[in-house]
C-alpha cells in the first residue's frame, strides 16, 4: 500500500509538471503581430493637354519668309497615359479639311511641324490620314513641343483660310 | 524517491518560467483586415489616401521590461508582373504611434515604452504616391504591426 | 441561308477591328491670312543710250541691255495684277528735248507686252490671280540727225498693282 502511494504521488507530480508546461506556453506571445491587406488598382487611362487652341499664320512676304511660323509659337503637348506596358501609346493629329477660304484652297500638306521631346516626331499634315505625332511603349507622363510651319507662296489667292486639327491620344 | 525529486524539480522550473510569461502580455488588433487605395487622376490626386486603420493594443505585466511596436510591409505592392515600391507609401498615425515617410519590408519602430500600457487605440492613414508611370493592374501587399520585447 | 452568311461575315469583320480602350482628344483651330501684296524688282536702275551714227544705228539700244523684271503679286483668284510705266517728261538737255515717244520697248515673258513710252501710264504687263511673273523689256531709242547735241535724261516710273 505504501509503495503504491509513492508510485501514485510520483506519477501525479509528473502529470502536474506536464500540465504546467503545456499551459505556460499559451499564456503570452512575443512577438505578437496583426496585419491589414492593402490593394491598389491601376486602370487604363489617358489624358491629353495642348497648350494652344488656335494656330495663326499671318500674311508674309514669301521671299523673306518662305515658311511661316505660327504666331503662338511652339505648341506644348503633355500626354499622360497608363497601359499594360506592352501596347503602344499613340498621339496622332489630323486635319478636318484643307485650309479653305470660300472657294480657294491651300493644300493641307503645306502645313508641317517639327517636334522636340522624347517620343515626339515631325510630320506633314493630312486630311485623309491621322499622322503620328508621338508614340511611347509604357505608362508615363510625356511632354514635348510641336512647331508648325505653313509653306508660303506667291500663288496663294488673297483670303482668310481656316481648318481644324484634331489630336487623339490613345492606348488599347 | 529519486523519480519524485526529478519531478518536483521539473515542476519548480516550469512554475518559475510560467510566472515570467504571465508577467508580460501583449494584446494587438488591426482593423479593417483589408483596404483598397482609391484610384484617381495623378494630376489632381498626387497621393491617394487609405481609409482609417485602427490599431488597438495593450501591454500588461511588463514590470520594468522595455517593449516596442514596429510596422513593415511583407513586400512591394505587386501585380502579376509589375511592382510599385512600398517606399511610395507613407503614413500618419495618432499619438503615441509615430508617423513615417516611407514604408519598408523591414521593421520600423513606431512606439517604444517600458512598463505596462493600458488598452489604447491609435489610427493610421496610409498615403500612396499616385504616378502616371504605374502600369495597369491590381497591386497587393500586407502591412504588419508587431509588438515585441527583447 | 444567303442572308445569314452575309451577317456572319459582317460580325467577323467587326471582331477583327482594333479599337482603342482609352482615348482623349483635343481640337485646335488653324487660320491663315493672305493679304493683297505687290512686289516689283527691276534689274537696272539706269538706261544709257550712247551717241551713234543715225545711218548705221537708226535705233539705239541701252548699254545695260534688256531689263529683267520680276512682278510678284497676291490678289483674289480673279484679281487683275497690272504693271505700267510712265515718263516724267521728254528726254531733256537744258532747253533742248527729244520726244519721249522716241523711246519704245519690246517684251518677253508671259503677260508682258511691247509699248511706246509716254507721260501717261503705259501697260508693261498684266496677269490674273496671284503669282510670280518674270519677263524682259528691251528698250530702243530712235536715232536722228536732227537731235541737238547734249546729254538728255528722263525718269521712268514703274507701278505694280495687286488689288
Amino acid at each position: 500500500m505504501r509503495r503504491g502511494f509513492r508510485q501514485l504521488t510520483t506519477s501525479g507530480w509528473l502529470l502536474m509538471a506536464l500540465l504546467l508546461i503545456a499551459t505556460a506556453d499559451t499564456r503570452a506571445q512575443n512577438p505578437l503581430s496583426a496585419s491589414t491587406a492593402a490593394s491598389f488598382t491601376v486602370d487604363l487611362q489617358v489624358k491629353l493637354t495642348v497648350s494652344a487652341t488656335t494656330l495663326t499664320f499671318p500674311n508674309s512676304d514669301p521671299d523673306s519668309v518662305p515658311q511661316i511660323p505660327a504666331s503662338e509659337g511652339p505648341v506644348t503637348i503633355t500626354a499622360n497615359a497608363r497601359n499594360e506596358g506592352t501596347n503602344q501609346i499613340i498621339l496622332s493629329v489630323q486635319a478636318s479639311d484643307d485650309l479653305r477660304s470660300v472657294l480657294n484652297v491651300i493644300p493641307i500638306s503645306a502645313l508641317t511641324w517639327t517636334a522636340t521631346g522624347t517620343g515626339f516626331t515631325g510630320g506633314t499634315m493630312s486630311t485623309s490620314t491621322a499622322r503620328t505625332a508621338a508614340s511611347w511603349s509604357t505608362s508615363g507622363s510625356y511632354t514635348g513641343t510641336m512647331s508648325f510651319l505653313l509653306a508660303n507662296s506667291w500663288n496663294y489667292p488673297v483670303g482668310n483660310y481656316g481648318t481644324m486639327l484634331t489630336y487623339t491620344l490613345s492606348t488599347p | 524517491m529519486k523519480l519524485a525529486t526529478i519531478a518536483l524539480a521539473a515542476f519548480l522550473v516550469v512554475l518559475a518560467s510560467s510566472q515570467d510569461a504571465r508577467a508580460q502580455s501583449f494584446t494587438l488588433t488591426v482593423t479593417p483586415s483589408s483596404f483598397a487605395f482609391p484610384s484617381g487622376d495623378p494630376d489632381t490626386m498626387p497621393e491617394v489616401q487609405s481609409p482609417m486603420v485602427t490599431v488597438s493594443y495593450k501591454v500588461t505585466g511588463a514590470g520594468k521590461t522595455a517593449w516596442h511596436m514596429a510596422i513593415r510591409a511583407t513586400s512591394d505592392l505587386t501585380s502579376v508582373s509589375d511592382t510599385i515600391p512600398v517606399a511610395n507609401i507613407r503614413w500618419t498615425a495618432t499619438a503615441p504611434l509615430a508617423s513615417g515617410i516611407a514604408l519598408t519590408t523591414s521593421d520600423q519602430t513606431i512606439l517604444s515604452r517600458t512598463g505596462n500600457m493600458t488598452q489604447s487605440t491609435s489610427t493610421v492613414i496610409f498615403y500612396l504616391k499616385n504616378l502616371w508611370t504605374y502600369k495597369v493592374g491590381t497591386y497587393n501587399t500586407t502591412i504588419v504591426f508587431t509588438l515585441s520585447s527583447p | 441561308m444567303k442572308k445569314v452568311l452575309i451577317t456572319l461575315i459582317a460580325v467577323l469583320a467587326f471582331a477583327g477591328t482594333v479599337t482603342f480602350a482609352a482615348t482623349d482628344t483635343k481640337t485646335v483651330s488653324v487660320s491663315a491670312t493672305v493679304s493683297a501684296t505687290a512686289k516689283l524688282a527691276i534689274s537696272a536702275a539706269t538706261l544709257t543710250f550712247p551717241d551713234a551714227d543715225p545711218d548705221t544705228t537708226p535705233s539705239i539700244s541701252p548699254t545695260e541691255g534688256a531689263l529683267t523684271i520680276t512682278a510678284k503679286g497676291k490678289t483674289s483668284a480673279a484679281g487683275n495684277i497690272t504693271l505700267v510705266v510712265n515718263a516724267d517728261g521728254p528726254l531733256t538737255s537744258g532747253t533742248d528735248t527729244i520726244g519721249i515717244s522716241n523711246l519704245t520697248w519690246t517684251a518677253a515673258g508671259a503677260g508682258y507686252v511691247a509699248g511706246t513710252m509716254n507721260t501717261s501710264d503705259q501697260s508693261v504687263g498684266s496677269w490674273t490671280g496671284s503669282g510670280n511673273y518674270a519677263g524682259t523689256q528691251s528698250y530702243l531709242l530712235a536715232n536722228s540727225w536732227t537731235y541737238v547735241t547734249g546729254s538728255y535724261s528722263a525718269t521712268l516710273t514703274y507701278t505694280l498693282t495687286a488689288p
